[in-house]
């Protein structure tokens, strides 16, 4: 064999079994190409919405006297210091925030509120609750629901060990619905557009409203959106806004007014608290919401006593009324309810100018008094044993006493006028006492039924004051 | 008439099978020192924190340093872990990708962290009832910061880590990132829309491959041998990492342990045991109760 044959084949020999083996293995050679990384020193964190300029300190105090009632007796998913930018808001407009914990019926502490403010209650209403809160509103109380759908209560079933959620609006809707608003069981989200979290929802389409005046973006942190049947829409969400109940695009509202402009429902309360109330517009729509809680021109009623008065209040006797102390006992009881609404009672000679006035009288004095009843159409008859009411008809003058409430823009007037001066103490302590039970309220016109008292001179001092005489033995009997 | 003496035909004779043989055997020998290409398994059937992601780790490494490890299978039943050591693992991975194929299998389920890998591998399958998906960021933000009469520190921070608001912010930071490692691992494949991907929601992977989130339904022997194919090799041998990169390591017997919080039976359960900022999928009910 020639060597270069000898060479061709040893170099095949060697190379055949590797060659072989790497075609057995390999088929190909791998190449890759460059494996893409996302730059994560790019992304950067999202900034919050520029706050709103501070609102300016306020120059009047359009809210002085008014009492808001917030509910803290329904289980509601709050703590107080959270909503302290509100009850600030309220007390920086004269107003004064008040809780009810529940000691007593909801009625008497809506008595004297110009708003009742829920936050995501965890229990129902009763029925005399319900019934408590639409007369509240009809008569111009302001009512404003909060719910917030990261307050839900969580239950457990000892048995099965499953979780029930217990939205506020189970417990919400039923206090809306007579005014045609409710909360929807969502909560709304953007994954496009929104303040640092798919759930905080930025709103910077508003409509035409005191409520929304000054709004240009608002942020709501965790809101359910709310329906209204008759009321209006405050705000609306735009198109890349989702509701988690449907997952489909909305617009969704997160605020809505009652048709009577008094019940406003509000699907967040997050955007009340710190530090949410200082981003974008929150605060101003803090503003604008503690405006209406204590902007109700809330029309006061007999029964609403002792919250007739909104000023300082002067106490004057006509007629033949004299302050003796059959009846300076039952004025210091009213001076006291009033008081505990921090209203001054003062006995006058004459009502002086900027205060409710609050006016003793009898029938027996009818001159005295005439100028009082003839704006209710009340007249006595000749024999002043029956009084005419106009619009109730005949009514005892003998045994009925009359509580004749007038609202005035500068001054409130309650006149009570009762048939002699020995009933009037009666009268004026069932006023103090707040209770007219004993009283036929119609509108401003009270008739209470009073006891007859005879005259004083037809009793001895010895039938009140008699003594006992015990006979005091002697001596021993004698057997 | 041959002249040639036996002794010359030996020598020729022993000439010629020196040429021969030995170039044959020289090629055989080396022939043999060419490794099996080996498909390597890596398997993740746990929670990604600390311990799971360091022994997967290890195994990466090990694929990386061993030539005849020509790709590798991640076989993924996890609900996702702690954010930091998905991305350990996941930089990893890339890493791996740039000399070996990395093929993902998705058994029971690949959500949240476990998702972030596959969207670092070059190729996904899963069966038509594995869940894929969850794609997002979960925390619990800390408290508000306080001060304590018994604890000093040096700024209003250094107890709580971070504001409440800026935490969230860095959660979103995270959930940006996240879905950029699925945008950039997914490329064309990725039809779904941004606001489907970042839903959270968990899908079956008969939806996740309509999405595009997951390449093919399949077994965990098609992913073997998709690995294969991309690294274009035949007659390979299929390995668990594992064995042979954890034997020695301290962390192979810990996998499993400490990263869910146990119920006061001993009983783990499917959340973590560290509030903090996690790629996890946590049961709806597990929510609710926390």
């Amino acid at each position: 064999m020639k060597p270069y044959l000898r060479i061709v084949l040893a170099v095949a020999l060697f190379v055949v079994p590797i060659l072989t083996r790497v075609v057995t293995f390999y088929q190909a050679p791998f190449y890759k190409a460059e494996v893409s990384r996302p730059d994560f020193a790019s992304f950067k964190l999202p900034e919050p919405p520029t706050p709103s300029s501070r609102p300016e300190a306020l120059a009047a105090l359009p809210g002085e006297g008014k009492v808001v009632i917030i509910d803290a007796s329904h289980g509601n998913q709050y703590v107080p210091n959270e909503i302290e930018p509100l009850v600030t808001a309220l007390s920086a407009r004269g107003g004064r925030a008040e809780f009810d914990m529940g000691g007593l019926p909801l009625s008497s502490h809506l008595k004297y509120a110009s708003a009742y403010i829920i936050f995501s209650p965890s229990l129902p209403y009763s029925g005399e609750e319900l019934r408590a809160i639409h007369q509240f509103v009809k008569s111009g109380g302001r009512l404003l629901v909060f719910a917030d759908p990261t307050r839900s209560l969580l239950s457990y079933d000892s048995y099965t060990g499953a979780t029930v959620i217990l939205p506020d609006v189970n417990y919400a809707n039923p206090v809306l619905a007579p005014y045609g608003l409710s909360f929807v069981n969502d909560y709304l989200y953007n994954l496009e557009e929104n303040e640092g979290n798919f759930r905080n929802v930025k709103f910077v389409d508003f409509a035409d409203s005191p409520l929304t005046a000054g709004l240009k973006m608002v942020v709501f942190y965790g809101v359910h959106s709310v329906q209204t049947t008759s009321g209006s829409f405050l705000a609306r969400s735009d198109g890349d806004t989702f509701s988690s109940l449907t997952d489909r695009r909305g617009p969704f509202a997160p605020l809505a007014l009652s048709e009577n402009g008094q019940v406003l429902a509000a699907g967040d309360f997050s955007f009340l608290t710190n530090p949410f109330s200082q981003v974008a517009d929150n605060g101003v729509l803090l503003g604008t919401i503690a405006d209406f809680a204590v902007g109700s021109e809330r029309a006061p009623s007999l029964v609403n006593f002792p919250y007739l008065f909104s000023r300082p209040t002067s106490l004057i006797t006509v007629g033949d009324v004299q302050l003796d102390a059959s009846l300076l006992g039952p004025i210091a009881t009213l001076q006291n309810a009033l008081n505990l609404v921090n209203i001054p009672l003062s006995l006058r000679a004459k009502a002086v100018d900027g205060s409710d006035v609050l006016i003793l009288g009898t029938l027996q004095d009818q001159d005295a008094i005439s100028d009082y009843t003839r704006p209710f159409g009340i007249t006595l008859n000749d024999e002043a044993t029956t009084l005419e009411i106009k619009g109730v008809g005949k009514v005892s003058a003998e045994d009925s006493g009359l509580l004749l409430f007038s609202k005035g823009p500068k001054s409130n007037r309650l006149v009570l006028i009762a048939p002699t001066t020995r009933m009037l103490p009666e009268l004026v302590g069932l006023v103090a006492g707040g209770d007219l039970s004993a009283c036929v309220v119609q509108e401003n016109i009270g008739i209470c039924s009073l006891t007859p008292v005879e005259e004083e001179d037809e009793y001895s001092y010895e039938d009140y004051n008699f003594e006992y005489d015990f006979d005091t033995p002697s001596s021993t009997p004698a057997p | 008439m041959d002249e040639t003496k036996p002794e010359e035909k030996w020598v020729q004779t022993r000439n010629g099978l020196l040429w021969l043989a030995l170039p044959l055997v020289l090629g055989l020998l080396v022939a043999a020192l060419i490794p099996q290409p080996v498909i390597g398994v890596i398997s993740l059937v746990d929670a990604i924190y600390g311990d799971s992601a360091q022994s997967v780790i290890w195994q990466i490494d090990y694929a990386r340093q061993h030539s005849e490890v020509r790709a590798v299978v991640l076989v993924l039943d996890s609900p996702g872990g702690t954010v930091v050591h998905t991305e350990a693992v996941y930089l990893e991975l890339l890493k791996l990708r740039e000399s070996k194929p990395v093929v993902v299998s998705i058994e029971g389920m690949a959500a949240s962290g476990a998702y972030y890998l596959t969207a670092g591998s070059d190729y996904a399958f899963a069966k038509p009832t594995s869940m894929v998906g969850n794609i997002g960021v979960v925390g619990v933000l800390p408290d508000s910061p306080s001060i304590f009469e018994n604890i000093i520190s040096t700024g209003p921070y250094k107890l709580w880590g971070s504001p409440r608001d800026t935490y969230m912010r860095q959660i979103e930071i995270i959930k940006q990132a996240f879905y950029e490692v699925v945008k950039t691992g997914r490329g064309d494949r990725l039809v779904a829309e941004a606001d489907v991907v970042l839903s959270g929601q968990i899908w079956p992977a008969s939806v996740a491959y309509q999405f595009g989130l997951i390449d093919e339904l399949g077994s965990q022997s098609d992913a073997v041998e998709k690995a294969a194919r991309l690294a274009r090799v035949s007659n390979y041998k299929v390995i668990d990492l594992y064995s042979v990169a954890t034997a020695q390591s301290p962390a192979g017997s810990a996998v499993g342990k400490g990263f869910f919080a146990e119920s006061a039976e001993g009983v783990t359960l499917p959340y973590p045991k560290e509030a903090g900022i996690y790629l996890l999928y946590i049961p709806p009910a597990l929510v609710e109760q926390k």
